[in-house]
Protein backbone atom coordinates (compact mmCIF):
# COMPACT_ATOMS: atom_id res chain seq x y z
CA UNK A 1 0.00 0.00 0.00
CA UNK A 2 2.49 2.10 1.03
CA UNK A 3 4.90 1.67 -1.89
CA UNK A 4 1.82 2.20 -4.02
CA UNK A 5 0.91 5.69 -2.53
CA UNK A 6 4.62 6.51 -2.85
CA UNK A 7 4.65 5.44 -6.52
CA UNK A 8 1.61 7.73 -7.13
CA UNK A 9 3.21 10.72 -5.27
CA UNK A 10 6.63 10.36 -7.00
CA UNK A 11 4.47 10.48 -10.53
CA UNK A 12 2.56 13.30 -9.25
CA UNK A 13 5.95 14.69 -9.06
CA UNK A 14 7.35 14.02 -11.69
CA UNK A 15 4.22 15.05 -13.86
CA UNK A 16 4.18 18.34 -12.05
CA UNK A 17 8.45 18.60 -12.57
CA UNK A 18 7.78 17.82 -16.52
CA UNK A 19 5.24 20.30 -16.61
CA UNK A 20 6.94 22.81 -15.08
CA UNK A 21 10.24 22.42 -17.23
CA UNK A 22 7.80 22.15 -20.37
CA UNK A 23 6.11 25.44 -19.29
CA UNK A 24 9.35 27.28 -18.79
CA UNK A 25 10.33 26.10 -22.84
CA UNK A 26 7.53 27.16 -24.66
CA UNK A 27 7.53 30.02 -21.90
CA UNK A 28 7.87 32.73 -25.68
CA UNK A 29 6.05 30.39 -28.19
CA UNK A 30 3.63 27.94 -27.53
CA UNK A 31 3.08 26.62 -31.30
CA UNK A 32 0.85 23.33 -29.39
CA UNK A 33 -0.99 25.74 -27.13
CA UNK A 34 -5.18 25.54 -28.00
CA UNK A 35 -6.21 28.69 -29.12
CA UNK A 36 -7.56 30.74 -26.13
CA UNK A 37 -10.45 31.93 -26.69
CA UNK A 38 -10.28 35.50 -26.22
CA UNK A 39 -12.43 37.05 -23.47
CA UNK A 40 -14.21 40.49 -24.69
CA UNK A 41 -11.48 42.80 -24.71
CA UNK A 42 -12.80 46.64 -24.91
CA UNK A 43 -11.72 47.61 -28.46
CA UNK A 44 -8.52 49.09 -28.67
CA UNK A 45 -7.35 52.11 -31.08
CA UNK A 46 -3.80 51.17 -32.67
CA UNK A 47 -3.32 55.06 -32.98
CA UNK A 48 -2.59 54.79 -29.19
CA UNK A 49 0.81 53.52 -29.91
CA UNK A 50 1.45 56.47 -32.25
CA UNK A 51 2.05 58.66 -29.17
CA UNK A 52 4.58 61.49 -29.57
CA UNK A 53 8.24 60.40 -28.41
CA UNK A 54 9.88 62.55 -25.12
CA UNK A 55 11.74 65.40 -26.57
CA UNK A 56 14.48 64.95 -24.65
CA UNK A 57 14.76 61.21 -26.58
CA UNK A 58 15.07 62.63 -29.76
CA UNK A 59 18.50 64.13 -30.59
CA UNK A 60 18.24 64.68 -33.98
CA UNK A 61 16.66 67.88 -36.04
CA UNK A 62 15.50 68.14 -39.64
CA UNK A 63 17.94 70.58 -41.63
CA UNK A 64 16.84 70.50 -44.82
CA UNK A 65 14.95 68.78 -47.63
CA UNK A 66 15.70 67.51 -51.16
CA UNK A 67 12.11 67.74 -53.14
CA UNK A 68 12.12 65.69 -56.26
CA UNK A 69 9.15 65.73 -57.52
CA UNK A 70 8.67 61.99 -58.73
CA UNK A 71 5.83 60.06 -58.32
CA UNK A 72 7.54 57.32 -56.19
CA UNK A 73 10.66 57.35 -54.78
CA UNK A 74 12.25 54.47 -54.19
CA UNK A 75 15.89 54.21 -52.99
CA UNK A 76 18.94 56.21 -52.12
CA UNK A 77 22.51 55.99 -51.56
CA UNK A 78 25.89 58.31 -50.56
CA UNK A 79 28.80 57.76 -52.21
CA UNK A 80 31.82 60.61 -51.66
CA UNK A 81 30.08 64.05 -52.30
CA UNK A 82 27.16 62.65 -54.37
CA UNK A 83 23.73 61.67 -53.60
CA UNK A 84 21.91 58.97 -55.65
CA UNK A 85 18.71 58.42 -55.77
CA UNK A 86 16.20 56.54 -57.49
CA UNK A 87 12.51 56.99 -58.65
CA UNK A 88 10.40 56.53 -61.43
CA UNK A 89 12.18 55.72 -64.67
CA UNK A 90 15.16 57.34 -63.46
CA UNK A 91 18.03 57.64 -61.15
CA UNK A 92 19.52 61.19 -60.43
CA UNK A 93 23.03 62.62 -59.03
CA UNK A 94 23.06 65.18 -57.30
CA UNK A 95 26.74 65.86 -57.35
CA UNK A 96 26.84 68.98 -54.67
CA UNK A 97 23.99 69.79 -52.35
CA UNK A 98 20.97 71.45 -53.50
CA UNK A 99 18.61 70.92 -56.64
CA UNK A 100 21.20 70.09 -59.97
CA UNK A 101 21.33 66.93 -60.99
CA UNK A 102 22.43 64.69 -63.60
CA UNK A 103 19.78 61.86 -64.65
CA UNK A 104 19.73 58.04 -66.01
CA UNK A 105 16.85 57.08 -67.26
CA UNK A 106 16.09 53.96 -67.16
CA UNK A 107 13.22 51.25 -68.53
CA UNK A 108 11.39 50.73 -65.73
CA UNK A 109 11.66 52.20 -62.27
CA UNK A 110 14.01 50.19 -59.95
CA UNK A 111 13.44 48.13 -56.69
CA UNK A 112 17.25 48.93 -55.16
CA UNK A 113 20.15 50.71 -56.14
CA UNK A 114 23.70 51.17 -54.70
CA UNK A 115 26.66 52.88 -55.80
CA UNK A 116 30.20 50.81 -54.85
CA UNK A 117 33.31 52.60 -53.88
CA UNK A 118 34.72 52.96 -57.16
CA UNK A 119 31.37 54.91 -58.66
CA UNK A 120 29.90 51.37 -60.20
CA UNK A 121 25.62 52.52 -59.84
CA UNK A 122 24.30 49.02 -59.56
CA UNK A 123 20.13 49.28 -59.57
CA UNK A 124 17.57 46.20 -59.23
CA UNK A 125 14.89 45.89 -60.89
CA UNK A 126 12.76 42.84 -59.31
CA UNK A 127 14.58 40.09 -60.76
CA UNK A 128 18.36 41.52 -62.35
CA UNK A 129 20.53 44.22 -61.70
CA UNK A 130 22.21 46.25 -64.09
CA UNK A 131 25.18 48.22 -63.59
CA UNK A 132 25.93 51.71 -64.63
CA UNK A 133 29.59 53.78 -64.92
CA UNK A 134 30.24 56.53 -62.79
CA UNK A 135 29.02 58.64 -65.58
CA UNK A 136 25.76 56.92 -65.94
CA UNK A 137 26.75 54.97 -68.37
CA UNK A 138 24.88 51.04 -68.84
CA UNK A 139 27.91 48.61 -68.98
CA UNK A 140 26.12 45.98 -68.03
CA UNK A 141 22.91 43.52 -67.63
CA UNK A 142 23.33 40.97 -65.04
CA UNK A 143 22.24 37.09 -65.21
CA UNK A 144 18.32 36.64 -64.05
CA UNK A 145 17.59 35.99 -60.66
CA UNK A 146 15.17 32.11 -60.77
CA UNK A 147 12.12 32.15 -58.63
CA UNK A 148 9.99 34.95 -57.71
CA UNK A 149 12.40 37.31 -57.47
CA UNK A 150 11.82 40.55 -55.49
CA UNK A 151 14.86 42.87 -55.23
CA UNK A 152 14.54 45.11 -52.48
CA UNK A 153 18.27 45.94 -51.83
CA UNK A 154 21.29 45.83 -52.74
CA UNK A 155 25.02 46.22 -51.11
CA UNK A 156 28.07 47.49 -53.23
CA UNK A 157 31.38 46.59 -52.12
CA UNK A 158 34.88 46.24 -53.59
CA UNK A 159 34.74 42.97 -54.80
CA UNK A 160 31.17 41.13 -53.86
CA UNK A 161 27.93 43.04 -54.34
CA UNK A 162 25.42 42.02 -52.34
CA UNK A 163 21.85 41.42 -53.70
CA UNK A 164 18.54 41.10 -50.94
CA UNK A 165 15.73 39.69 -52.52
CA UNK A 166 12.37 39.33 -50.67
CA UNK A 167 10.98 37.26 -53.05
CA UNK A 168 13.69 34.36 -52.72
CA UNK A 169 13.77 34.99 -48.76
CA UNK A 170 17.66 35.36 -49.37
CA UNK A 171 20.75 37.44 -50.01
CA UNK A 172 22.39 36.51 -53.39
CA UNK A 173 26.42 37.29 -53.21
CA UNK A 174 27.06 38.03 -57.02
CA UNK A 175 30.83 39.14 -58.15
CA UNK A 176 32.01 42.43 -59.72
CA UNK A 177 31.32 40.08 -63.69
CA UNK A 178 27.76 39.54 -62.48
CA UNK A 179 27.83 35.89 -61.87
CA UNK A 180 26.31 34.63 -58.64
CA UNK A 181 28.78 33.05 -56.24
CA UNK A 182 26.69 32.35 -53.54
CA UNK A 183 23.45 32.90 -51.43
CA UNK A 184 23.68 34.26 -47.79
CA UNK A 185 20.69 33.53 -45.46
CA UNK A 186 19.57 30.03 -46.50
CA UNK A 187 17.02 28.46 -44.43
CA UNK A 188 18.83 25.41 -42.81
CA UNK A 189 16.84 23.82 -39.93
CA UNK A 190 19.48 21.43 -38.71
CA UNK A 191 22.23 24.10 -38.46
CA UNK A 192 19.91 26.27 -36.66
CA UNK A 193 19.37 28.94 -39.06
CA UNK A 194 15.56 29.45 -39.65
CA UNK A 195 16.05 31.64 -42.42
CA UNK A 196 14.70 35.37 -43.53
CA UNK A 197 11.06 35.47 -42.35
CA UNK A 198 9.58 38.44 -45.04
CA UNK A 199 6.19 39.01 -44.84
CA UNK A 200 6.30 41.95 -47.32
CA UNK A 201 8.71 43.67 -49.64
CA UNK A 202 11.11 44.74 -46.67
CA UNK A 203 14.14 43.61 -46.58
CA UNK A 204 17.32 45.68 -46.18
CA UNK A 205 21.28 45.07 -45.85
CA UNK A 206 23.74 46.98 -45.71
CA UNK A 207 27.76 46.36 -45.55
CA UNK A 208 29.89 46.81 -42.74
CA UNK A 209 33.10 46.24 -44.48
CA UNK A 210 34.28 44.03 -47.26
CA UNK A 211 33.24 40.73 -45.41
CA UNK A 212 31.20 41.77 -43.10
CA UNK A 213 27.11 41.75 -43.80
CA UNK A 214 24.33 42.59 -41.65
CA UNK A 215 20.54 42.20 -42.38
CA UNK A 216 17.81 43.07 -41.30
CA UNK A 217 15.36 39.65 -40.59
CA UNK A 218 11.69 41.38 -40.60
CA UNK A 219 9.92 39.14 -39.44
CA UNK A 220 11.65 38.31 -36.80
CA UNK A 221 12.79 41.67 -35.66
CA UNK A 222 15.52 40.94 -35.79
CA UNK A 223 19.54 42.59 -36.97
CA UNK A 224 21.53 39.75 -37.77
CA UNK A 225 25.21 39.42 -38.44
CA UNK A 226 26.76 37.19 -41.75
CA UNK A 227 30.42 36.38 -43.39
CA UNK A 228 30.31 36.15 -46.87
CA UNK A 229 30.02 32.78 -47.13
CA UNK A 230 26.83 32.68 -45.70
CA UNK A 231 27.34 31.87 -41.98
CA UNK A 232 25.39 34.01 -39.32
CA UNK A 233 28.04 35.11 -37.17
CA UNK A 234 25.22 37.06 -34.43
CA UNK A 235 22.15 39.27 -34.15
CA UNK A 236 20.15 41.10 -32.01
CA UNK A 237 16.44 41.48 -31.62
CA UNK A 238 14.15 43.94 -29.37
CA UNK A 239 10.83 42.79 -29.78
CA UNK A 240 9.02 45.81 -28.30
CA UNK A 241 6.25 48.37 -28.71
CA UNK A 242 8.42 50.83 -27.07
CA UNK A 243 10.62 53.78 -28.47
CA UNK A 244 13.64 50.94 -27.89
CA UNK A 245 12.28 48.29 -29.79
CA UNK A 246 10.54 47.04 -33.02
CA UNK A 247 7.10 45.78 -33.36
CA UNK A 248 4.40 44.48 -35.89
CA UNK A 249 5.72 41.70 -38.39
CA UNK A 250 7.63 43.63 -41.17
CA UNK A 251 10.42 45.81 -39.05
CA UNK A 252 12.86 47.46 -38.86
CA UNK A 253 12.19 48.14 -43.18
CA UNK A 254 15.64 49.43 -43.57
CA UNK A 255 18.80 49.97 -42.29
CA UNK A 256 22.21 52.25 -42.69
CA UNK A 257 25.61 51.66 -40.82
CA UNK A 258 27.39 54.77 -38.83
CA UNK A 259 30.96 54.81 -39.07
CA UNK A 260 30.90 53.69 -35.02
CA UNK A 261 29.14 50.40 -35.77
CA UNK A 262 25.65 51.87 -34.58
CA UNK A 263 22.16 50.86 -36.78
CA UNK A 264 20.01 53.70 -37.98
CA UNK A 265 16.71 52.27 -39.04
CA UNK A 266 13.20 52.85 -40.15
CA UNK A 267 9.94 51.59 -38.88
CA UNK A 268 6.54 50.83 -40.39
CA UNK A 269 2.85 50.83 -38.46
CA UNK A 270 5.14 53.25 -35.95
CA UNK A 271 6.83 55.65 -38.83
CA UNK A 272 10.02 56.30 -36.86
CA UNK A 273 14.01 56.79 -37.41
CA UNK A 274 16.17 55.76 -35.02
CA UNK A 275 19.95 54.92 -33.66
CA UNK A 276 20.31 51.44 -31.95
CA UNK A 277 23.83 50.66 -30.25
CA UNK A 278 26.52 48.03 -31.93
CA UNK A 279 24.78 46.28 -28.74
CA UNK A 280 20.98 46.78 -29.76
CA UNK A 281 20.45 49.37 -26.80
CA UNK A 282 18.58 52.77 -28.25
CA UNK A 283 20.96 55.62 -28.88
CA UNK A 284 18.49 58.21 -29.95
CA UNK A 285 15.35 59.06 -32.22
CA UNK A 286 16.07 60.64 -35.37
CA UNK A 287 12.52 61.49 -36.05
CA UNK A 288 9.18 60.49 -34.25
CA UNK A 289 6.38 59.18 -35.78
CA UNK A 290 4.54 62.55 -35.21
CA UNK A 291 7.54 63.58 -38.17
CA UNK A 292 5.71 61.89 -40.94
CA UNK A 293 2.34 62.06 -43.06
CA UNK A 294 0.14 59.09 -41.43
CA UNK A 295 0.77 55.86 -42.30
CA UNK A 296 3.81 56.86 -44.44
CA UNK A 297 6.51 53.53 -45.30
CA UNK A 298 9.89 54.95 -45.06
CA UNK A 299 11.52 54.31 -48.89
CA UNK A 300 15.16 54.30 -47.78
CA UNK A 301 17.67 55.44 -45.53
CA UNK A 302 21.69 56.91 -46.09
CA UNK A 303 24.02 58.77 -44.36
CA UNK A 304 26.16 61.32 -46.11
CA UNK A 305 29.68 62.45 -44.89
CA UNK A 306 28.60 64.61 -42.18
CA UNK A 307 27.18 62.10 -40.94
CA UNK A 308 23.53 63.03 -41.10
CA UNK A 309 20.62 61.14 -41.55
CA UNK A 310 19.00 60.93 -44.95
CA UNK A 311 15.42 59.80 -44.82
CA UNK A 312 13.62 59.36 -48.39
CA UNK A 313 9.84 60.19 -47.49
CA UNK A 314 7.63 59.13 -50.44
CA UNK A 315 4.71 61.01 -48.75
CA UNK A 316 6.95 64.19 -49.12
CA UNK A 317 8.63 63.17 -51.94
CA UNK A 318 11.63 64.48 -50.84
CA UNK A 319 15.45 63.41 -49.09
CA UNK A 320 14.87 64.84 -45.35
CA UNK A 321 17.99 65.67 -43.96
CA UNK A 322 18.50 65.26 -40.08
CA UNK A 323 21.79 66.50 -38.16
CA UNK A 324 22.46 65.75 -34.44
CA UNK A 325 21.50 68.86 -32.13
CA UNK B 1 -3.76 19.73 -27.36
CA UNK B 2 0.37 19.26 -28.28
CA UNK B 3 2.12 19.98 -31.02
CA UNK B 4 1.66 17.42 -33.37
CA UNK B 5 -2.17 17.88 -33.15
CA UNK B 6 -2.21 21.43 -33.84
CA UNK B 7 0.73 21.48 -36.30
CA UNK B 8 -0.84 22.08 -39.91
CA UNK B 9 0.77 20.03 -42.38
CA UNK B 10 1.84 22.61 -45.58
CA UNK B 11 -0.59 20.32 -47.91
CA UNK B 12 -4.08 20.84 -45.17
CA UNK B 13 -2.67 24.19 -44.73
CA UNK B 14 -3.09 25.04 -48.59
CA UNK B 15 -5.89 22.89 -48.88
CA UNK B 16 -8.04 24.62 -45.55
CA UNK B 17 -7.15 27.89 -47.76
CA UNK B 18 -8.99 26.63 -51.60
CA UNK B 19 -11.80 25.95 -49.12
CA UNK B 20 -12.06 29.38 -47.98
CA UNK B 21 -11.79 30.60 -51.21
CA UNK B 22 -14.46 28.46 -52.41
CA UNK B 23 -16.67 29.46 -49.46
CA UNK B 24 -16.20 32.73 -50.05
CA UNK B 25 -17.89 32.19 -53.69
CA UNK B 26 -20.32 29.60 -53.12
CA UNK B 27 -21.26 31.88 -49.62
CA UNK B 28 -21.65 34.84 -51.95
CA UNK B 29 -24.00 33.16 -54.70
CA UNK B 30 -25.68 31.09 -52.15
CA UNK B 31 -26.89 34.32 -50.65
CA UNK B 32 -27.91 36.20 -53.17
CA UNK B 33 -29.83 33.26 -54.91
CA UNK B 34 -31.99 33.03 -51.32
CA UNK B 35 -32.38 36.87 -51.62
CA UNK B 36 -34.32 38.79 -53.51
CA UNK B 37 -32.09 41.31 -54.78
CA UNK B 38 -33.20 45.44 -54.83
CA UNK B 39 -30.79 46.26 -57.51
CA UNK B 40 -31.13 43.33 -59.44
CA UNK B 41 -27.72 42.41 -60.51
CA UNK B 42 -25.94 44.58 -58.08
CA UNK B 43 -24.66 44.17 -54.48
CA UNK B 44 -22.82 45.89 -52.07
CA UNK B 45 -18.88 45.69 -51.75
CA UNK B 46 -16.40 47.42 -50.60
CA UNK B 47 -13.22 47.93 -51.89
CA UNK B 48 -10.42 46.81 -49.59
CA UNK B 49 -7.99 49.04 -51.03
CA UNK B 50 -9.75 52.31 -49.84
CA UNK B 51 -11.16 50.76 -46.46
CA UNK B 52 -9.11 52.91 -43.74
CA UNK B 53 -10.33 50.56 -40.92
CA UNK B 54 -11.93 53.17 -38.90
CA UNK B 55 -14.47 50.24 -37.14
CA UNK B 56 -17.80 51.75 -38.76
CA UNK B 57 -18.38 48.41 -40.43
CA UNK B 58 -18.70 46.67 -36.65
CA UNK B 59 -21.73 49.37 -35.72
CA UNK B 60 -23.71 50.75 -38.92
CA UNK B 61 -24.55 47.86 -40.06
CA UNK B 62 -28.34 46.89 -39.54
CA UNK B 63 -27.48 43.61 -38.88
CA UNK B 64 -26.97 42.87 -35.17
CA UNK B 65 -24.09 40.97 -36.09
CA UNK B 66 -22.63 43.17 -38.97
CA UNK B 67 -22.46 41.56 -42.54
CA UNK B 68 -19.14 42.76 -42.62
CA UNK B 69 -16.55 40.55 -41.99
CA UNK B 70 -12.81 40.42 -42.23
CA UNK B 71 -11.14 37.45 -44.57
CA UNK B 72 -7.46 36.33 -45.23
CA UNK B 73 -5.72 36.03 -48.32
CA UNK B 74 -3.68 33.35 -47.56
CA UNK B 75 -1.12 33.64 -49.99
CA UNK B 76 0.05 37.11 -49.23
CA UNK B 77 0.32 36.06 -45.45
CA UNK B 78 3.42 36.13 -44.05
CA UNK B 79 2.64 33.20 -41.87
CA UNK B 80 4.46 35.57 -38.92
CA UNK B 81 5.56 34.64 -35.06
CA UNK B 82 4.58 37.93 -35.09
CA UNK B 83 1.17 38.44 -36.31
CA UNK B 84 0.19 42.22 -36.79
CA UNK B 85 -3.21 41.57 -37.26
CA UNK B 86 -3.21 38.67 -34.44
CA UNK B 87 -1.32 40.19 -31.77
CA UNK B 88 -1.63 43.32 -30.09
CA UNK B 89 1.51 46.04 -30.67
CA UNK B 90 2.34 45.53 -26.57
CA UNK B 91 1.88 42.11 -26.75
CA UNK B 92 4.15 40.76 -23.64
CA UNK B 93 4.56 37.03 -25.34
CA UNK B 94 3.89 35.91 -29.09
CA UNK B 95 1.28 33.05 -28.09
CA UNK B 96 -2.20 32.90 -28.09
CA UNK B 97 -3.05 34.26 -24.56
CA UNK B 98 -6.27 36.57 -24.41
CA UNK B 99 -4.25 39.44 -23.27
CA UNK B 100 -1.69 39.35 -26.44
CA UNK B 101 -5.16 39.31 -29.22
CA UNK B 102 -5.73 41.82 -30.75
CA UNK B 103 -9.13 40.64 -31.87
CA UNK B 104 -11.99 41.47 -28.85
CA UNK B 105 -14.01 38.34 -29.82
CA UNK B 106 -10.73 35.97 -30.06
CA UNK B 107 -12.22 35.50 -34.24
CA UNK B 108 -8.43 34.08 -35.49
CA UNK B 109 -7.89 30.51 -35.15
CA UNK B 110 -3.60 30.43 -35.51
CA UNK B 111 -1.94 27.39 -35.90
CA UNK B 112 1.43 25.78 -35.84
CA UNK B 113 3.33 25.08 -39.57
CA UNK B 114 6.57 24.68 -38.94
CA UNK B 115 9.38 26.49 -37.15
CA UNK B 116 8.92 30.10 -37.40
CA UNK B 117 5.70 29.75 -39.44
CA UNK B 118 1.68 29.88 -38.32
CA UNK B 119 -1.52 30.12 -39.99
CA UNK B 120 -4.03 32.59 -39.25
CA UNK B 121 -7.73 31.66 -40.15
CA UNK B 122 -10.72 33.47 -39.27
CA UNK B 123 -13.57 32.16 -37.72
CA UNK B 124 -16.58 34.16 -39.18
CA UNK B 125 -19.09 33.38 -36.77
CA UNK B 126 -16.82 35.21 -33.92
CA UNK B 127 -16.35 37.68 -36.29
CA UNK B 128 -17.99 41.30 -35.86
CA UNK B 129 -16.14 43.16 -38.32
CA UNK B 130 -14.39 45.88 -36.14
CA UNK B 131 -11.09 45.75 -38.52
CA UNK B 132 -8.41 46.03 -35.74
CA UNK B 133 -6.88 42.93 -37.06
CA UNK B 134 -6.82 44.68 -40.28
CA UNK B 135 -5.55 47.97 -39.15
CA UNK B 136 -2.81 45.76 -37.40
CA UNK B 137 -2.34 43.91 -40.50
CA UNK B 138 -2.37 46.85 -43.17
CA UNK B 139 0.32 49.06 -40.37
CA UNK B 140 2.39 46.37 -39.16
CA UNK B 141 2.00 43.52 -41.84
CA UNK B 142 1.52 43.30 -45.54
CA UNK B 143 -2.31 43.79 -45.91
CA UNK B 144 -3.25 39.98 -46.28
CA UNK B 145 -6.36 40.67 -44.03
CA UNK B 146 -9.22 42.46 -45.20
CA UNK B 147 -12.58 43.39 -44.61
CA UNK B 148 -15.27 42.22 -47.50
CA UNK B 149 -19.42 42.04 -47.03
CA UNK B 150 -20.50 38.74 -46.72
CA UNK B 151 -23.12 37.91 -48.77
CA UNK B 152 -24.48 34.91 -47.43
CA UNK B 153 -25.60 37.15 -44.22
CA UNK B 154 -25.37 40.89 -46.05
CA UNK B 155 -29.31 42.03 -47.05
CA UNK B 156 -28.34 43.98 -49.82
CA UNK B 157 -30.37 47.11 -48.44
CA UNK B 158 -31.30 49.22 -50.95
CA UNK B 159 -28.85 52.38 -48.97
CA UNK B 160 -26.33 50.37 -47.20
CA UNK B 161 -26.05 52.23 -44.04
CA UNK B 162 -22.06 51.40 -43.67
CA UNK B 163 -22.17 52.70 -47.55
CA UNK B 164 -23.12 56.24 -45.99
CA UNK B 165 -21.37 56.14 -42.82
CA UNK B 166 -17.56 54.52 -44.22
CA UNK B 167 -15.49 57.76 -44.06
CA UNK B 168 -13.91 56.58 -46.73
CA UNK B 169 -16.26 56.13 -48.97
CA UNK B 170 -15.08 52.52 -49.83
CA UNK B 171 -18.65 51.25 -50.52
CA UNK B 172 -20.23 50.27 -53.94
CA UNK B 173 -22.39 48.23 -56.02
CA UNK B 174 -20.93 45.39 -57.75
CA UNK B 175 -22.55 43.21 -60.15
CA UNK B 176 -23.50 39.92 -58.34
CA UNK B 177 -21.87 37.64 -60.73
CA UNK B 178 -18.36 39.11 -59.25
CA UNK B 179 -19.65 39.73 -55.27
CA UNK B 180 -16.53 40.92 -53.71
CA UNK B 181 -13.31 42.57 -54.62
CA UNK B 182 -10.52 40.16 -53.30
CA UNK B 183 -7.11 40.41 -52.58
CA UNK B 184 -3.85 38.19 -53.71
CA UNK B 185 -3.76 35.80 -56.02
CA UNK B 186 -7.93 35.34 -55.82
CA UNK B 187 -7.75 39.11 -57.25
CA UNK B 188 -5.99 37.61 -60.12
CA UNK B 189 -8.22 34.77 -60.93
S1 LIG C 1 -16.75 51.87 -42.75
FE1 LIG C 1 -15.43 52.04 -44.56
S2 LIG C 1 -13.40 52.64 -43.79
FE2 LIG C 1 -14.62 51.90 -42.01
S3 LIG C 1 -14.04 49.73 -41.81
FE3 LIG C 1 -15.90 49.80 -43.09
S4 LIG C 1 -15.15 49.92 -45.23
FE4 LIG C 1 -13.41 50.38 -43.89
S1 LIG D 1 -10.35 41.89 -35.04
FE1 LIG D 1 -12.47 42.48 -35.60
S2 LIG D 1 -12.49 42.26 -37.87
FE2 LIG D 1 -10.67 41.13 -37.12
S3 LIG D 1 -11.39 39.00 -36.89
FE3 LIG D 1 -11.62 40.03 -34.88
S4 LIG D 1 -13.73 40.78 -34.87
FE4 LIG D 1 -13.24 40.31 -37.03
S1 LIG E 1 -26.32 46.34 -47.25
FE1 LIG E 1 -27.38 46.27 -45.26
S2 LIG E 1 -26.90 44.24 -44.43
FE2 LIG E 1 -25.44 44.60 -46.11
S3 LIG E 1 -23.61 45.44 -45.13
FE3 LIG E 1 -24.90 47.20 -45.74
S4 LIG E 1 -26.17 47.66 -43.95
FE4 LIG E 1 -25.29 45.60 -43.64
Amino acid sequence: MQTSSNLAKYAFIAVAGLAFVAGFFFKDNKPGRENTPAQQTPLISLDQYLVPIPPELIGYQEIDQIETELEKVSAIAVQGANLYLAGDREIRIYRSAGSEFTRIELAQPATAMAVSPAGQIYAGFYNHVQVFSPAGKLVGTWELIPGEAHITSIAAGEKDILVADAGNRIVWRYQLNGKIAGRIGERNVDAGQLGFVIPGPFFDIALADEDVLWAVNPGMLALQNYSLDGKMRSSWQKISVDVDGFCGCCNPTHLALLPDGAFVTAEKGIPRVKIHEPSGDLRTVVAGPKQFADGVVIADLAINAQQHILVLDPAAKAVRIFAQK
Amino acid sequence: MNDKQNKVKRRDFFRDSLRTLLALALGGSAGIATRKLIAKDLVWQLDPHKCVQCDLCATECVLDLSAVKCVHAHDMCGHCTLCGGFHRPDAVTFDTAAENQLCPTGAIKRNFIENPYYSYTIVEEKCIGCAKCVKGCSSFGNGSLYMQVRHDRCLNCNECAIAIACPAEAFQRVPSSQPYILKGKQAQA
